[in-house]
């Protein structure tokens, strides 16, 4: 591997996570599929271009890992147990963040992830089509479509 | 109140990987196994071989094609039917077994029919050889010495299994085997007036063999068709009022050996 792979976790590590974490809406399921995500690197053999290239490797088949998870039949079947207070962020208001916690998963997973590298990664239209491996008129549409709907359920003001 | 992108982004500070799940990745590495990207040189390799077998393939399939295109008959039908029957040129100094020339290779004797009458163009008599006794039960004043067989060089008329042949040839002097003693000096063992000579000779399918008394001029004409097997017949016929052992021996590439002995 060109490239130490100890900083390649550290560096992109919690960003894949924290998208696997939006598509999968728990713990457990993102990290198996950041998991597998790095497994499937170490393996792949892949030649990138630069750090970038590879970080837009590395998202779009993190996506892909989590679009499989969602539509496997044990997840399908499966009944969410987290419905316990989420520990990720002890800090912030735990009504606030029930709130949003609660809106993120009224979304469509596809649209988590978008909402996710849109607005903490403050990713361009163009650079998130590019690592989810979708189209730039259809992240905007659904990203204007996940606004609404948080707009709606925070009551926040303009995004 | 917060709008919904500083929520958002609070929300998403909070995620955040455990320590565990950051060092379990950074094992990864230890327990997986990168798998080496296939060479071209793998493919390369691949392929080639594959086209050297194809190519061997081909060769010899064609080389055997070609080789039942033109010469259906396979070498080991050969010896059942010879496809050239050879003439035997009649020595011309028949009772010196001693100056018979030297035998040739089976696979030499294969020439052109010749006429019995024919003179031994190419017999030459040698001196020396492993075989150059004669066989006990050849008439030596009559029939040619063994050596008398196929002088012409297998170049000069290549056998040809589908030609018909004469109706008429020479017979081949007998030919002793390995096994025969050599007789060099010793008395014939058959007078002159018991000399018979055997001709064997493929004609419209049928396997005849052609005995001539030379001491009379007579001949006799035996059908064998089907009753050699493997290039080989023995039988006992009473002709010219004599019990003849008739014996006849096909060589593998062309020749053959009639030997006809007196058993009274």
């Amino acid at each position: 591997m060109e490239h130490d792979f100890q900083q390649v976790t550290e560096r992109h590590g919690p960003t894949l996570y924290r998208l696997a974490y939006s598509y999968c809406g728990n713990r457990s399921d993102a990290e198996d599929c950041v998991q597998e995500v790095f497994a499937k690197y170490l393996t792949c053999g892949k030649v990138f271009e630069d750090d970038e290239h590879r970080l837009r490797w590395l998202m779009k088949v993190t996506a892909n890992q989590c679009r499989d998870l969602l539509k496997s039949g044990w997840k399908q079947k499966r009944q969410t147990l987290e419905t316990l207070p989420d520990i990720a962020a002890p800090q912030a208001d735990p009504d606030t963040r029930l709130a949003v916690r609660q809106a993120i998963e009224a979304l469509p997973p596809k649209d988590r992830g978008i909402v996710y590298l849109y607005y903490y990664e403050s990713y361009p239209v163009r650079r998130i089509a590019a690592s989810l491996g979708l189209s730039e008129t259809a992240v905007r549409s659904r990203l204007d479509r996940a606004r609404k709907r948080l707009r709606q359920m925070l009551g926040g003001e303009s995004g | 109140m917060k709008n919904e992108a500083e929520q958002l982004k609070e929300y998403f500070d909070g995620i955040e990987p455990s320590e565990a799940f950051l060092q379990r990745l950074q094992a990864l590495e230890e327990t997986t196994v990168p798998q080496p990207r296939a060479s071209e040189k793998k493919y390369l390799w691949r392929y080639a071989l594959a086209a050297a077998a194809a190519l061997l393939l081909g060769i010899f399939g064609w080389r055997t094609l070609d080789r039942l295109r033109t010469d259906p008959v396979l070498p080991d039908e050969r010896t059942d039917r010879p496809a050239a029957i050879e003439p035997a040129a009649p020595a011309e100094n028949p009772a010196a077994p001693a100056d018979r020339p030297e035998q040739t290779p089976p696979s030499a004797s294969v020439s052109a029919p010749k006429t019995p009458t024919e003179p031994p163009e190419t017999v030459e008599p040698a001196t020396t050889g492993d075989h150059a006794g004669l066989a006990p039960t050849v008439p030596p004043t009559v029939s040619p010495p063994p050596t008398v067989q196929p002088t012409a060089p297998p170049t000069e008329q290549p056998p040809e299994p589908t030609e018909e042949l004469p109706p008429v040839e020479p017979v081949e002097p007998v030919e002793p085997t390995e096994d025969i003693p050599d007789n060099t000096g010793d008395a014939p063992a058959i007078s002159e007036e018991e000399a018979f000579v055997g001709l064997y000779e493929l004609v419209d399918g049928r396997e005849l063999i052609t005995i001539y008394d030379e001491s009379s001029g007579e001949s006799a004409v035996l059908d064998v068709t089907g009753q050699v097997i493997d290039g080989q017949y023995q039988g006992v016929h009473t002709l010219f009022g004599k019990t003849l052992s008739v014996a006849l021996q096909c060589f593998q590439g062309g020749g053959y050996e009639v030997v006809v002995t007196v058993l009274n």
